[in-house]
Formats: C-alpha cells, structure tokens, sequence
C-alpha cells in the first residue's frame, strides 16, 4: 500500500479533522460556478405552499390540533 | 465550540459570497478518483462501493464543479458542503453489513440497525414539491442548507461522466431521424442543432458523431465547450458565427460527420440559420433551464461574463433578458419547424419556461405544448413502452480490462437474446448489440471503468447473472450495478419526463416491468439504487 493510499485511508477513517485545517484558497480559485442568489431578507407572507415545504424540508412540523 | 469564533464569520462570508456554505476549508487534501475498491477502508465490501462511486463524482476530471460539490446540470450536488462529505465517508468506514446509513440531502443522519439484505445507504434529496413551492422557495431552502438538489445521478453517487447519458442521446438523435427521414435515406449530411455542452449535454457531440450527421452544439461557456473538445467529446471549436455558418455548409456538401461546438449562444444560431435557409433536420435544446435565473440559461446578446455579473448585481434585470431571450428563442424554432424542422423538448423545462415568459410555445387547446418531449414521442413509444431502460455498471478493480470482459458478456448475452426476440423488440435489441460492440472504439470511459447500457428485464437478469458466473470465476472484480436517471420509473416529471400514460401508447404495467427487473437482480427499491454483485 502506497503513502498516498494510507493517508487517504486514515484520513477518511478520521471523519472531522481533529485540528481545524488552514483556510482553503479555494474561493480566489473558484471553477465558475454562478454565485445563488440568497433571498431570506425578503419579506414574505407565509402561505400554503411555503408551509408544505418547510415541512418537508424538515424544517416544521404541524402537530395537529 | 473553539472553532465556532473562527467558522461563523467565515461560513457568513461564504453565504454572503458563494450564495451557499460549501465550508471550502474542510475539503481534503488527497485526490478524488475512482480507487480500486480495495483502496478504501470499509468493514464491508458494499460500503466500499459506494465510497468508490462518490469519490468518482468528485473527481475533478468528472465532476462540473467539484470544489462545490457540484457533479453536473449546474446544481447536481454530491453533498451540500465538505463536513458532511467527511462524515458520510466515516460512517462508511465503520458500516457493517447489518446496518443502514441514511443520507437527508447530504446530511449524514447516522447508522441504523438493518439488515443483510436491507439497503446500505438511502438517500433523500431536494424534497421540495415543484407545484407548491417556487424556484425562490428552492433558493431559499437550499442557501439554508435545509435541502439540496441532487440531480438525478449526482446526489445518488451513480454519476459515470457524459457516458451515461450518450446512449440515451444516441437512441434519441437516432430514432429522431428514423422519425422523419424515408426509410432509404440516412443522417449523413443532415443538420442536428442544438445547446449545451455541460455535464449531461455535453454528450450531444458525441452522440451526433455516433448516429453519423452533422452536430452544431452552441455553448456560450467557453471553458465548457473547450473542456469537451479536449476530452474528444467534440471534433472542432467555433468562435464566429459567419465561420460557423460557411464550416456548416462545407459538411453538408461534403455529408460530413462531424460535430462543431460554437462558442456562442443558440439563439443567435437558430436566427442565423434561417436567414441563411439551411434546412435544420433536427433541432432541440439541453440548457440547464431547470435553474433558468443562476446561469442555467444565458439570454442571447449579453456575454458569459455580462450575464454572471448580471446574476450576481442586477438578479431581476437578468430575469427580464432570460425571458426575452427565450421567447425569442422560441419565435426563432418556430420559424424553422414552420419549414419542417423537427423540434423536441429534451427534458430540460425549455418549453415549460420559455411559456412562463410568454413564448409562443403553447398548441392551441393551451394547455399541451405544441412541441413534444422526447420521452413523449422517441423514447416512450420506441423503449420504454417495451420495458426498456438503461442501467449502468462498474468495475470497482478500475481495470479497463474488467470492463472489456464486461462488455463482450454483455454483447454475447444480447447476440443470444436478439436471435429469439419478437420483431417489436428486435431493432432495439440490434441498437444495443452495436453499442455495446463499439463501446470501446468511442472511448467513453470519463472517471470510473463503467458502461451504460439499455436493457429490458430479460437482458439484465440474464447480464447479472452471466457477471455473477465471470466473478466466480476469478475472471472479473466485483461489479456494481445501478440505475440510471432515464430509466423506466426514475424519473417522472410532469414537466421534464413524462410518463403520458395513454391509453393504448403506454400502459403502467410496461414501466413497472423494468422495476421488476431491478428487484429480480436484487436491488433493492429506491429512486437510484446500487448493488455489487459479488
């Protein structure tokens, strides 16, 4: 087994890094991807639909009456 | 809790910067490439597959935008940030065979009991309800990190690079010609106008190549479209329309199979062509319109760059151009399809946006479109109509001679097969024996040692089985079969991939028949599923 294939095994056994790892550079080097939109500072009333997805995205729950 | 003063200022600039939290800062520092199975650390052999699947999505060679965990179609994502990579592949690392892991779009939400024969790994993504929410719901939810959209490959790790949706192309472009062209003429020199030259679209050229006529792919990301062409995915680059249009004419007189990718937008394409009065023989469309506002769809006359500062600055101005652009877009189809052009919606929410905008898209009872989807009218009623359905497979030695081994089993299996099939199925059954048979000599393989292949229950029970045998026989590795978005019952969308459960065209018993095949080979049911046949 390479050096490579050990530390690529150890480092997967390991899940979080015990110490936190240097900044990336990762986002001065960015592939392209277009940036989203973040839209939560506006103001919406809650409907139906916004409700159906929060529960499903897990977010809420309705626990009846 | 020591980390939490450095990690939120910097997760906050990410949001504020990136729209998402890719937590970049926790990505690893080895390489991602589909490893020989062994190579991974795994208590059992199935989490050891599936390990090898997601380290092929991210492989920079494969994936779109792999620091974001990006795999294709602009927002397929493997994970929603680089912690909860970490976390899944150490929970594979310690995952026994009675055991089920499950993933919530991406998060990791821990190990269950299960079972041997229980699934390994189920995944959930994008659980948003499309005729209850809206695209900005999706945005918001998804910048929250609450959910992720998963593609249809890209989320379930069964993503093999542009391969996996050439065949499918392939078929599609084939049986489009078969649709309109006499039974004496073939698509040499005949014109297939399309755009998009992404991860999945990006097997338009190829496929092109492969049915025999002339491909124009119009892509206004440069890199994309130079990315292919250095991959072999495209023959020639174009950068000006009068060229295109003079290179374009050459190979008609010439009946040249060739395919060009014009770095520029469609529309301008489409425009151009019919001034010219070039007769399109097929034409259709692969942007990404599913995510028409975040640079799935780049409105004709504004630059790649104009269009990306755009969405960053000026996200409702970009909205409007998106809309004109597509129902330009639009109005320049109709011109050609007026004059016999044949048009198709390739799953990819063209005709259901470019309605939204207001496109002259709609037939005249306005409520269907007056353009079919291609599952509508190629593939519904020439494959899956028959239980046809493509399925992929992966040699996790990353031998390339394992693969060839798989190949000629396949190709014996479907010679066997096509000598005893009913003449409905036979044509098929002949389509796929000249895949399988030229696989190789197309040089396919992006990422992973894998191969697509369309099958009915029949051909893949009898598949597996003929790879169980080779297994035993020490002549190949542990293979794993999987799904694949096209499949019969993997994806139905009212919009994108139809069913059109007609009465006389397609019954459900025919899309359930290859669900039944899936069940027979012991995978167990799921969106996308994956087992190793051992």
């Amino acid at each position: 087994m390479t050096q490579t294939t050990t530390t690529f095994r150890e480092q997967i056994k390991q899940g979080l890094p015990a110490e936190l790892p240097a900044k990336s550079l990762i986002l001065k080097e960015q592939t392209g991807l277009p940036k989203g939109q973040i839209c939560f500072q506006k103001k919406k009333k809650t409907g139906h639909s916004q409700c159906t997805s929060l529960f499903f995205g897990g977010v809420a729950c309705y626990p009846g009456s | 809790m020591e980390w939490h003063a450095i990690l939120a200022p910097e997760f906050a600039d990410e949001l504020k910067e990136c729209g998402r939290i890719y937590m970049y800062r926790f990505k690893p520092d080895y390489t991602f490439f589909a490893r020989p199975i062994d190579e991974y650390p795994a208590l059992c052999r199935q989490a050891a597959a599936i390990m090898l699947m997601i380290q092929n999505n991210l492989d920079p060679r494969v994936a779109q935008h792999p620091e974001e965990l990006i795999t294709y179609g602009g927002n397929g994502a493997v994970f929603q940030n680089w912690a909860q990579y970490l976390l899944t592949m150490q929970y594979l690392s310690i995952m026994e065979e009675d055991q089920t892991l499950h993933l919530y779009s991406g998060h990791p939400m821990g190990l269950f009991p299960s079972s041997k024969d229980a699934p390994r790994v189920v995944v959930t993504n994008g659980m948003m309800i499309p005729n209850h929410s809206k695209p900005e719901d999706w945005e918001k939810y998804n910048a929250l990190g609450v959910t992720q959209y998963g593609q249809m490959t890209a989320g379930s790790f069964m993503y093999i690079g542009p391969q996996g949706i050439v065949h499918g192309t392939t078929i599609t472009i084939m049986n489009a010609f078969r649709k309109i062209l006499p039974e004496n003429e073939t698509p040499a020199g005949k014109i297939f106008l399309t755009a998009g030259l992404g991860g999945m679209s990006g097997a338009q050229p190829k496929a092109g190549n492969i049915v025999g006529c002339i491909t124009i792919c119009a892509e206004v990301n440069a890199q994309a479209a130079r990315k292919r062409h250095e991959q072999g995915w495209v023959d020639e680059l174009i950068e000006n329309i009068d060229e295109l249009i003079e290179r374009v004419k050459k190979a008609q007189a010439n009946e040249e199979t060739v395919s060009i990718a014009f770095i520029g937008n469609v529309v301008a394409v489409w425009e151009r062509m019919d001034e010219e009065e070039l007769f399109i023989h097929v034409g259709s469309d692969q942007t990404s319109l599913h995510i028409p506002w975040t640079g799935g769809y780049y409105p004709v006359g504004l630059s790649y760059d104009e269009s990306n500062q755009m969405i960053r600055e000026e996200p409702e101005a970009f909205k409007k151009s998106v809309e004109v652009s597509l129902r330009r877009h639009a109005t320049a189809i109709n011109r050609h399809t007026s004059k016999g052009t044949y048009f198709f919606d390739y799953g990819n929410a063209f005709l259901l946006e470019a309605s939204r905008a207001g496109a002259d898209v709609m037939a005249q009872n306005n409520i269907d479109f007056r353009y079919p989807s291609y599952v509508q009218d190629i593939l519904g009623p020439m494959c899956f109509d028959y239980g046809f359905g493509p399925f992929r497979w992966v040699c996790t030695s990353g031998s390339s001679k394992d693969l060839d081994k798989t190949d000629q089993i396949a190709l014996d299996v479907l010679t066997a097969l096509h000598a005893q099939a009913p003449e409905e199925i036979a044509g098929q059954l002949a389509d796929n024996i000249t895949w399988i048979r030229d696989a190789k000599k197309n040089k396919l393989v992006v990422g992973s040692q894998a191969r697509i292949l369309y099958a009915d229950a029949e051909g893949r029970a009898t598949i597996a089985e003929a790879f169980n045998q080779a297994i035993k026989r020490g002549e190949i590795g542990s293979v794993v079969l999987g799904r694949d978005h096209h499949d019969v019952s993997g994806t139905d969308s009212p919009y994108r991939r139809p069913p059109i459960f007609t009465m006389g065209v397609v019954s459900p018993q025919t899309w359930l028949s290859t669900m039944s095949s899936e069940i027979a080979l012991e995978v167990l049911p799921g969106f996308l599923s994956i087992t190793v046949v051992e």
